[in-house]
């Protein structure tokens, strides 16, 4: 297969559900007998009144306009407090099953990375997000009781990370990086970027329920290429 | 004239309506006759919507009057469960407590306190029974006997007491009831979101008040507080400590804070004649109203020299306990306890408080530091979901013959494979149709099959090339088709077979969608892989 074809094909960081509503790739998820799949935001994928089965798009940066491409359909998703490990968190993730040819280009370059560590106040995390890229933050609570409009009220969500810009840097996330994944240092995913809170700080949920209550291993490219966007954004913002 | 029990009896008549066609449902109840209701008894028989009677067949029509029984003829509306209770400051809250005292007064605030979410009011809104005990909103509802609604929360922590806080006596009246049940809840005021931050009125610049120890703020502050009883109403912060006199020790310079009415809706308007053993005078009472909102007159000097009339408005009444103040930046200033009163013995009554108007607030800075929360993180923030602005994504259409063309065209490869598609089509399909070895190939190997699963899923949006359709490989159907084409076709089609044959076979070999056709066409400029 050639690299352009691969290009075109691979899974990109920013996307749009068939209602248009824009977001951000978290990463591959793999789940038995499901192969690969992109992990992003509930309120991404399924908002504005997106159901499951609806097309997913890719959104390319097009010379005049983007450059939409379909990656895949709406699967499943979880939107509201699981119990994880003994303990209530808010979750807010969604699955995008991907097309075949995403699915194969995919496939040749997933690989499971470690279990995920839960993420410590103080600790520096990235994310890549579709409107702010690459920006890097600082853990400031990892139990940070939030709250999150569901089926239009407002409810708490508990056990959220949030997240604060570092001095002088800009804001550590935007409306459209919904789905980014929060990385630590050495790359490895701690959380899923939902919002932000009325004072700015950026709020994500951990992404251990996250995946706990999708069923679903998190994944990372083997080698740089199209899918390198999905790698640890140490690479990415150095 | 029909009653509930004549309309419940009256099977046969309900019988008749129920076979008039569009009937949903039959309802006993009162006649409503241009939005008011009369009280008659009749059937309301609802139909999915209203049409004129021009429009209607014989058999619709739905009499005034069936068997003697009027009807009444309205639309039918979809039933849907409501929400359990949405909290928000200013909202009435109630304490119960099985065969005691209840309390009720207003929900000031959403505060977080270690990952709890609670209400904060007043201690004296909540103090009611033993601890934990349930708190309502509005209030606890029965039913026949039984209790119909959930609480909202549960009595916790409360302080109603002078603290001491760098230096200074806080008088404070304050309480938590920690949220139960998921209720949903967000500190959304009339005019906005209260801001995260709370504002501290003891650090901010003094000047003397008019009263022995008061003081007052050096600019004024106009602030706003939301009661369950009265609303909104604003104030001017005129006070924010007083030295104070008690029954024991030394006079103490008391910090709180009190306002002045600016604007309200809610009046106060009675009347009282003072007792003969009332220690005041009538010249006293009056004098204190003096400056206030509420004014005090004497009605009847000469009829009825003991009677005062209060008439004003008020900045808060009872029940608005527990409420913020908030300055025009939506800051959290103050918790509202009360109002300011003056107290005399009434005939009839006993002793009375008429307000003057006035409201009293503990400093909100001194009610978090008692309750241990956080004054940069204690009041619960909204958050926004970080999705982006709508976009115009394409439609979901089937990709058309014209578009797979086009896609086609992109390269020299696809082009020329495009010109031989068009050279040889009509014969293909001729063949197909008309020559039995071709159509036998054609169905032995689900040719059909194979177009219906490349058009299902291409009227879902996909480019995908079906590899297998009920057994049979897709690859097995080109090859076969190519060979009897070769056998079968004109000259003209065994020349465009042959040298297609090495693409094609390559192409449904190693291509899942168009896509990769495509691809493959633009890399390879020959066409040949």
């Amino acid at each position: 297969m050639s690299p352009e074809l691969a290009a075109r094909n691979a899974p990109v960081a920013r996307i749009a559900n068939a209602r248009g509503v824009p977001g951000t790739v978290g990463g591959l998820v793999t789940a038995p007998g499901d192969g690969a799949m992109l992990l992003t935001s509930h309120h991404v994928l399924f908002g504005a009144g997106a159901e499951a089965g609806e097309p997913v798009w890719s959104v390319g940066e097009g010379e005049d306009e983007p450059d939409f491409r379909r990656v895949g359909v709406a699967l499943r998703g979880r939107l509201g407090t699981v119990i994880y490990m003994g303990a209530e968190h808010h979750v807010d993730c969604a699955l995008v099953a991907l097309d075949r040819a995403s699915r194969r280009a995919s496939r040749q370059r997933a690989l499971r990375l470690a279990s995920p560590r839960p993420p410590r106040p103080g600790d520096r995390v990235f994310k890549l997000g579709g409107a702010t890229g690459a920006t890097e933050g600082v853990v400031v609570d990892v139990e940070y009781p939030a709250v999150a409009e569901l089926h239009g009220r407002t409810h708490a969500a508990p056990r959220q990370i949030l997240v604060g810009a570092l001095d002088g840097a800009g804001p550590f996330s935007a409306p459209g990086d919904s789905g980014a994944a929060l990385r630590d240092v050495d790359g490895a995913a701690v959380g899923l970027l939902w919002g932000a809170t009325d004072r700015g700080e950026s709020l994500a949920c951990h992404i251990g329920p996250v995946l706990d209550c999708l069923g679903v291993l998190l994944t990372r490219p083997r080698r740089a290429g199209p899918l390198a966007r999905f790698r640890a954004p140490t690479e990415v913002v150095a | 004239m029909a009653d509930l029990q004549s309309l419940l009896d009256a099977t046969a008549a309900r019988e008749r309506i129920w076979a008039i066609p569009g009937v949903r449902r039959i309802g006993f109840g009162l006649k409503e006759t241009a939005g008011e209701v009369q009280p008659r008894w009749v059937f309301r028989v609802y139909v999915e919507a209203k049409r004129p009677a021009a429009e209607l067949q014989a058999e619709e029509l739905i009499p005034a009057e069936v068997e003697g029984f009027e009807t009444d003829v309205l639309v039918d509306h979809e039933s849907r469960p409501q929400c359990g209770p949405r909290l928000y400051p200013g909202l009435e809250i109630s304490v119960y407590v099985p065969n005691s005292a209840t309390g009720s007064g207003t929900l000031g605030c959403l505060v977080q306190k270690g990952g709890k979410f609670s209400m904060l009011t007043c201690q004296h809104v909540i103090a009611f029974g033993m601890g934990s005990e349930n708190v309502y909103q509005p209030s606890r509802s029965e039913c026949c006997g039984f209790e119909c609604s959930d609480p909202v929360g549960k009595t916790g922590e409360m302080h109603r007491e002078v603290v001491t806080r760098e230096g200074k006596s806080f008088f404070v009246d304050c309480g938590l009831a920690p949220l139960v049940n998921k209720v949903s809840f967000e500190n959304e005021l009339h005019q906005g979101v209260l801001d995260a931050h709370i504002r501290d009125l003891s650090t901010e610049p003094l000047v003397p008040g008019t009263a022995a120890g008061a003081q007052g703020l050096a600019t004024a502050l106009t602030i706003t507080k939301e009661g369950a009883k009265t609303g909104l109403t604003t104030g001017t912060v005129v006070e924010v400590c007083a030295e104070e006199r008690f029954q024991s020790g030394p006079p103490l310079i008391l910090w709180r804070l009190i306002s002045k009415l600016v604007e309200s809706s809610a009046s106060l308007s009675i009347t009282y004649d003072v007792a003969a053993d009332e220690p005041l005078s009538i010249a006293e009472i009056m004098q204190r109203f003096q400056g206030e909102a509420v004014s005090a007159t004497q009605p009847d000097p000469g009829g009825h020299p003991r009677r005062i009339h209060f008439e004003g408005k008020v900045f808060s009444v009872p029940g608005d306990s527990g409420s913020i103040w908030y300055d025009a930046a939506k800051h959290a200033v103050g918790l509202h306890n009360g109002g300011r009163v003056v107290q005399f013995k009434a005939d009839g009554h006993g002793q009375v408080e008429v307000l003057t108007g006035r409201g009293e607030a503990c400093h909100i800075a001194a009610v978090f530091s008692v309750l241990g929360l956080d004054p940069n993180t204690g009041i619960v923030v909204g958050a926004k979901t970080s999705a982006g602005p709508i976009v115009h994504v394409p439609a979901t259409v089937p990709p058309t013959p014209l578009a797979i063309e086009r896609e086609l065209t992109r390269s020299e490869a696809g082009r020329a494979l495009l010109v031989d598609v068009r050279r040889s089509q009509v014969e293909v399909r001729r063949l197909i149709e008309q020559r039995r070895r071709v159509t036998l190939v054609w169905h032995r190997h689900k040719g059909p099959a194979f177009v219906a699963a490349a058009t299902n899923l291409g009227r879902e949006g996909y480019t995908e090339i079906p590899q297998e359709v009920a057994g049979a490989r897709a690859a097995d159907l080109v090859r076969a088709m190519l060979d009897v084409l070769a056998r079968e076709g004109s000259p003209e089609l065994r020349e465009i077979v042959e040298g297609r044959r090495e693409l094609l076979t390559w192409l449904v070999e190693n291509c899942g969608d168009l896509e990769e056709v495509v691809a493959h066409l633009e890399q390879e400029p020959s066409g040949v892989a």
